[in-house]
């Protein structure tokens, strides 16, 4: 037979362009040389393609017509398929979580008109319009709002001391916390340890604090490093950190996690500078993991970058500048309202003065407001966390003028829009002691919970509250340790299980060491 | 400007204190100057990630990170106390005692504890919160850092595993130098 091409779909073929896009079963590619006389019929001629649609001209097989696939929504693409022929749609954006609800596209508020999605949070499957708003540290029916209405430190939810466990083995002489964030049911902490010198590993606990996973290495590396800041994705954790592994200097890098804090990914490599890359910050927002840093490229002055990384690792363009040119800048903070990117940073106006600076960016970390100047003196740890459509800036008092060098007695905070103007503030937001540091804030939606250290109790311990949209005390402070060391530098992690992790550092024992405690939400009380 | 990063808690310290030593061109590197070589996307790799894949994204290079075996540290280049308990390590008049790390230049290997006698000159001078460039800019006992959000300043060292004797209000916080941290 001189065709040498199976004639099994020849009629389905015909059948199948009659329809636009129907199946058909031919499965034989033809000759892209065959010669003209080469086929008697349209029947002779078929490709495995269905798209395309073959006759037979002139005793040569060609293509006649191939399927077009207009797009019927503003929220899909459309091609045919050359398995079936037909046209299949392709969401512009995602449901990673599997709840049925898609994610807006970036920069895009959810439900809002062309997001092509709803779900305000698809790193969970618990969160999702039209859902039952239940005590579990999620929002669940995506009103903006998380555990609506329920209280975290009055008594009630909170009775004593919560109880608090080691993080490292105990093998190592010293250990200190570094980040801690909630996926897949499980708390993942990322710290340093030391025997010979410092390492950054991974240890997860359940929402209910029951150990998940034991101690694995952030990295492989035997160079000095130091633990990661880490975010959940919906997927995976993503983790990011320094370490002296290369060119005797620290670059940072970052690597995927699995819920077993197993390694996913090869390290990738974030910064070239030939200077200190410090102070990572991370944040996984629609679809993308966004760093920010300080290195010091440009004539060993410190100036803030960010870079996009996509789900999977893969670095997405190169490093953007964040901070203005002039003042060195130093310890960025990034968090993410529906539509804006904020990053708060350090900025050296003289050699005693370190003010604070905001600016807000779009999804892209391009069209930056104006910075604004929160204060010029004094500034030091900034957070940003975002509050509804704004960011709340919160930052420690740490002084460098010569008389008073060393931290403040309060934590500060501002409101300021998604535009990066301010509504609100500076404000202080703790009292009634003579230091106090080392903050962290996790959003409600309608109200925030600050989480800090200071010697209102005559050392530093470590404290919580509750603040409104205004910044006012919705539930007063409530002393989370009580231990006669020094108890620093809470970082929170929301749970979906209505609880609050909260890893900070103490010694306890002598020696410095991160540990691991709890907070429930309840009902409010009557 | 050499410079090199002592730090401990790159994060935990840095981020309230700093983390990072300075060393200051005055330092005898060994011969290595830590700036030498590095930039570039390739410079992953060329520090010793065996590139074993070799996916490259736009912005970077990224590498297969071959597991290192455990290898010990190696030993400690002890001169001197640099926090001055031990009278048979102190140095001479008109020289101070330093801590340093020298970070490593093969791959896989640790960095190494450095301690070391210098002169003492007319910058020696920086107290706590007191802006530095290198080591010796700061008064013996104290450590030149990185990180606090102000540049690099010299911090009084504390040990860490014992209790530190830290102004009112600051805490001893973790250097990468093994077992010596700084009040911040």
């Amino acid at each position: 037979m001189r065709r040498g091409v199976l004639l099994l779909g020849g009629l389905g073929l015909a059948a199948s362009w009659v329809g636009g896009c129907g199946s058909r079963t031919a499965l034989e590619i033809l000759p892209a040389d065959a010669p003209a006389g080469y086929c008697d019929a349209d029947a002779d001629c078929f490709l495995e393609d269905l798209c395309k649609t073959t006759g037979c001209v002139d005793g040569a097989c060609k293509v006649l017509a191939e399927t077009t696939c207009p797009s019927t929504d503003a929220c899909s693409t459309s091609a045919c398929d050359p398995d079936s022929g037909a046209c299949v749609a392709t969401p512009l954006t995602r449901d990673v979580d599997g709840d049925g609800s898609f994610a807006p596209l970036p920069g895009t508020r959810p439900g809002a008109q062309g997001s092509c999605g709803d779900d305000c949070d698809d790193t969970r499957a618990a969160a999702f319009p039209g859902g039952a708003e239940v005590c579990d540290g999620v929002d669940n029916d995506c009103d903006g709002i998380v555990d609506n209405g329920e209280l975290f430190l009055s008594p009630g939810a909170l009775s004593g001391v919560p109880t608090v466990t080691p993080v490292a083995t105990p093998d190592y002489e010293a250990s200190a916390r570094r980040g801690i964030a909630f996926g897949d049911g499980k708390f993942t902490m990322s710290y340093s340890a030391r025997k010979v010198e410092s390492h950054g590993y991974l240890s997860g606990v359940d929402a209910y604090g029951q150990p998940a996973f034991g101690q694995r290495p952030v990295t492989q590396a035997n160079a000095p490093s130091f633990g990661a800041t880490i975010e959940w994705s919906g997927e995976s954790f993503g983790a990011a950190w320094s370490d002296a592994r290369i060119d005797q200097n620290y670059e940072i890098f970052f690597s995927l996690f699995d819920t077993n804090g197993e390694k996913l990914s090869a390290d990738v490599r974030v910064t070239t500078a030939p200077s200190f890359s410090l102070h990572p910050d991370l944040l996984f927002d629609q679809g993308r993991f966004v760093i920010v840093f300080d290195d010091r490229r440009e004539d060993d002055r410190a100036r803030v970058y960010g870079q996009l990384i996509d789900a999977r690792g893969a670095l997405l363009g190169g490093p953007l500048a964040l901070s203005p040119e002039g003042n060195e800048t130093e310890s960025p903070s990034v968090a993410a309202t529906a539509t804006r990117l904020g990053v708060a940073y350090t900025s050296l106006f003289d050699l005693d003065r370190v003010g604070l600076e905001f600016r807000t960016f779009d999804k892209q970390l391009g069209q930056p407001s104006n910075p604004l100047l929160l204060t010029d003196k004094d500034a030091g740890d900034p957070r940003v966390t975002a509050f509804g459509d704004a960011f709340l800036v919160t930052w420690d008092l740490y002084s460098l003028e010569p008389s008073n060098r060393g931290p403040g007695p309060a934590i500060w905070g501002a409101l300021v829009s998604d535009s990066g103007a301010l509504q609100l503030g500076p404000v202080q937001l703790t009292s009634g002691a003579q230091f106090a540091r080392s903050h962290d804030v996790v959003s409600l939606g309608d109200r925030v919970i600050l989480a800090w250290s200071d010697d209102f109790d005559g050392n530093y311990e470590i404290y919580a509250k509750v603040l409104d949209r205004k910044l006012a005390e919705l539930e007063p402070r409530r002393r989370l340790t009580d231990e006669p060391a020094d108890s620093v530098g809470p970082l929170l992690a929301l749970s979906d299980q209505g609880s609050i992790g909260i890893l900070f550092d103490d010694r306890r024992t002598n020696k410095p060491a991160a540990y691991f405690m709890r907070l429930g939400c309840s009902a409010p009380l009557p | 400007m050499v410079r090199w990063l002592i730090s401990s808690g790159l994060v935990g310290l840095c981020l309230a204190c700093g983390g990072s030593i300075e060393a200051g061109q005055d330092q005898d590197t060994g011969g290595a100057n830590p700036w030498s070589g590095g930039s570039g996307p390739s410079g992953g790799a060329a520090s010793g990630g065996q590139p074993s894949g070799g996916l490259t994204g736009t912005g970077g290079t990224q590498f297969v990170e071959e597991p290192c075996p455990d290898l010990p540290a190696p030993d400690p280049l002890v001169s001197c106390d640099p926090l001055g308990l031990e009278p048979s390590l102190a140095c001479p008049a008109e020289y101070g005692c330093y801590a340093t790390l020298n970070y490593p230049t093969e791959r896989c290997a640790h960095s190494q504890f450095v301690s070391e006698c210098r002169y003492l000159d007319a910058t020696s001078v920086g107290e706590q919160g007191e802006p530095c460039a290198g080591p010796s800019d700061c008064k013996p006992g104290f450590m030149c850092v990185v990180g606090a959000g102000g540049g690099a300043r010299c911090a009084t060292l504390c040990p860490l595993d014992a209790a530190d004797d830290c102004p009112d209000g600051l805490i001893c916080g973790e250097t990468d130098v093994p077992g010596y941290g700084v009040c911040y």
